[in-house]
């Protein structure tokens, strides 16, 4: 039999004998943490939750498995969001309109990734974890019906489950709180935003890696050949599963910047290999498709991404603005050379007026009256639009 | 006697999702068939060194995604292929429908060459696109036209066999990589927690 992970995953590719080593020793800090971990979650026990510096500190450090259900909740600010009797009127919204050509295509759509959606796991191989499944995606499909389904979703929804075991509940909401911290338009009709991202992605790799760039141009590789699964699925399928939640711990504390740091790391840490191939007049292509799937060393790949200086936020933003405008011309392109435009080049108008307003500003934003018509733009969900904090207020002033 | 010319060309797998693209390619490179196949996000890129009577064809493939939200992806992947393999599933007519506009706007696009329609899931039961009405469609377009089971791996080898003989064979090398790889080296996205 091939060895699991501790989450139930097959470890494939098979860990070198580095990770090996590695993937025992990280057995042994986890205990360490855990310790720590226990004597501050019992004295935070019944106060109202604030994430200190203490406590984001050791977030960064990775979150004990079985705190992370109340930890990703807190952090997700789900106390202050949960409606009780939401979930079960979406199911029941969706049970009565199936028959609506644009439900139904998206639920058809959720059906066919149920038996795709880490078909090697045993939660997922059971008729109960598909119910499961399928039951997160309804409701979100019903709540968001301009986004629909999205293929990828079913990976986010998946690994929510794995947190919420057997609470298809918490795993929608938590997905739905998770997924108001990404760009709006990540998950649209035609994934706008998750364009701009990968663009920001190039651009940062220009400025921070500038020979893997140039290796880039020189194999006429591109960031969408390789970086779309990183981002759409929040490295969920692409990665070890303890590096899915160590980086996933880091989503829900301090929000979607650190995928490119992330990303950014990634290609770091195998700059070396890269540039090894390019000299032996080899295609890198493989190499930057298979770096994220050994990625065993969390702790390296994190300390790495958390290391990188100068990584502000406001440099995002900017580079988002630039790639917004060069993500409209080339979908616009793309668009026109299209047979059967209809329905999707419909939605793109409504997301580049939107965008154009918004000046890649984080989704946040979007709710303070740029827009007129909020219930047009696509990725809105008007309970999670109020900015929340300051930092946030003044960004969209 | 001199050693047979290599040439390389990019491949492209296009299709509505679910069709069994990824499983059509995983045949053919590994030989292997999952029931239950992780579904592409974005795109998996594999490779595979064919030996024909006169020469070496080495594919390097694309294997795309299918939602149609996934669809401005697909130029990238097309754009500079001089093959591409539009795959529908018989026990489903609208995949067909689907196919049929791959179909148009690969040729709209001018630069595919070789176009092959897979009517794909041949194993399976009730067929809902008559291969009477695909093989015109395919002949009337100038597209190889092909039954295939990936699952019971009925024409896969000669579907990627006939694309193979079907390209042009001059120089200077028609694909837009020039760096060549060593055959046999595993690629694709598709790694991490897979069933196989
Ligand atoms: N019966 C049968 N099933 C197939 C065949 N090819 C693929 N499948 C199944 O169809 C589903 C979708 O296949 P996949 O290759 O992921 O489709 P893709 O989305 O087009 O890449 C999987 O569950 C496969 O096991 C086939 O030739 N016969
Ligand atoms: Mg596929």
């Amino acid at each position: 039999m091939a060895a699991r992970d501790p989450y139930g995953f097959i470890l494939d590719p098979v860990p070198s004998p580095k990770d090996a080593e590695f993937l025992r020793a990280y057995e042994e800090i986890k205990k360490r943490r855990l310790v720590k971990w226990q004597k501050v979650m019992g004295e935070m026990k019944g106060k109202p939750f604030i994430r200190t510096n203490n406590l984001k500190k050791m977030i960064r450090k990775g979150i004990p498995h079985q705190y992370r259900p109340q930890m990703w909740k807190d952090l997700l600010q789900y106390s202050q969001y949960y409606t009780p009797g939401e979930f079960e009127s979406l199911l029941r919204h969706a049970q009565e309109h199936r028959d609506e050509p644009r439900l139904g295509q998206a639920l058809r759509d959720v059906e066919m990734d149920l038996d795709r959606t880490f078909p090697g796991h045993p939660a997922f191989a059971s008729p109960a974890g598909q119910a499961a499944l399928r039951s997160v995606l309804t409701a979100l499909v019903v709540l968001r019906p301009e986004i629909g389904y999205c293929q990828g979703m079913s990976f986010l929804a998946a690994t929510l489950l794995l947190v919420y075991p057997g609470q298809p509940e918490d795993a929608f909401w938590t997905m739905r709180l998770l997924t108001a911290r990404l760009p709006a338009q990540f998950y649209s009709a035609n994934m706008f935003d998750v364009h701009v991202e990968v663009h920001v992605l190039e651009d940062l790799i220009q400025q921070r890696l500038g020979a893997i760039r140039r290796l880039m141009r020189a194999n006429k590789v591109e960031g969408l050949h390789f970086a779309v699964q990183w981002y759409v699925c929040l490295f969920a399928n692409a990665m070890p599963m303890e590096t899915v939640f160590r980086i996933w711990d880091l989503v829900v504390s301090e929000g979607d910047k650190i995928l490119h740091r992330v990303a950014i790391a990634l290609l770091k840490l195998n700059r070396a290999e890269l540039l090894d191939r390019a000299e032996k007049k080899e295609f890198i292509l493989p190499t930057l498709l298979q770096i994220s799937a050994r990625c065993y060393n969390c702790e390296t790949l994190i300390k790495t991404a958390l290391g990188l200086l100068n990584f502000k936020r406001s440099t995002i933003y900017t580079l988002r603005a630039a790639a917004s405008e060069t993500v409209a011309r080339e979908l616009n392109t793309v668009a026109q050379r299209r047979t059967a435009p209809g329905l999707i080049a419909g939605q793109r108008r409504v997301g580049l007026r939107g965008r154009r307003a918004c000046r890649g500003q984080p989704a946040a934003c979007w709710c303070r009256g740029l827009i007129p018509e909020p219930n047009t733009r696509v990725g809105a969900d008007p309970i999670l639009s109020r900015p929340k904090s300051r930092a946030q207020r003044r960004a969209c002033a | 006697m001199a050693e047979p010319k290599t040439y390389s060309y990019k491949l492209v797998l296009l299709g509505e999702s679910a069709v069994g693209k990824s499983s059509l390619v995983l045949r053919f490179v590994r030989n292997v068939f999952c029931e239950y196949q992780e579904s592409t996000i974005g795109a998996a890129y594999l490779t595979k060194t064919l030996t024909l009577k006169d020469c070496i064809v080495k594919l390097e493939i694309w294997d795309t995604a299918g939602q149609e939200r996934y669809h401005s992806l697909a130029p990238m992947y097309y754009r500079g292929a001089p093959a591409a393999i539009v795959v529908y599933d018989i026990t489903n007519r609208d995949s067909f429908e689907r196919a049929k506009d791959w179909v148009r706007e690969l040729q709209k696009s001018g630069g595919v060459g070789v176009i092959a329609l897979a009517a794909n899931k041949c194993d399976l039961e009730p067929r809902r696109v008559p291969a009477s009405e695909a093989e015109a469609y395919a002949e009337d377009s100038g597209c190889i036209y092909m039954e295939t089971s990936a699952k019971n791996n009925i024409n896969v080898a000669e579907l990627f066999q006939q694309i193979a003989i079907k390209l042009p064979k001059q120089e200077p090398e028609p694909s837009p990589v020039v760096i060549l790889e060593k055959p046999n080296v595993p690629g694709g996205s598709d790694g991490g927690k897979k069933c196989c």
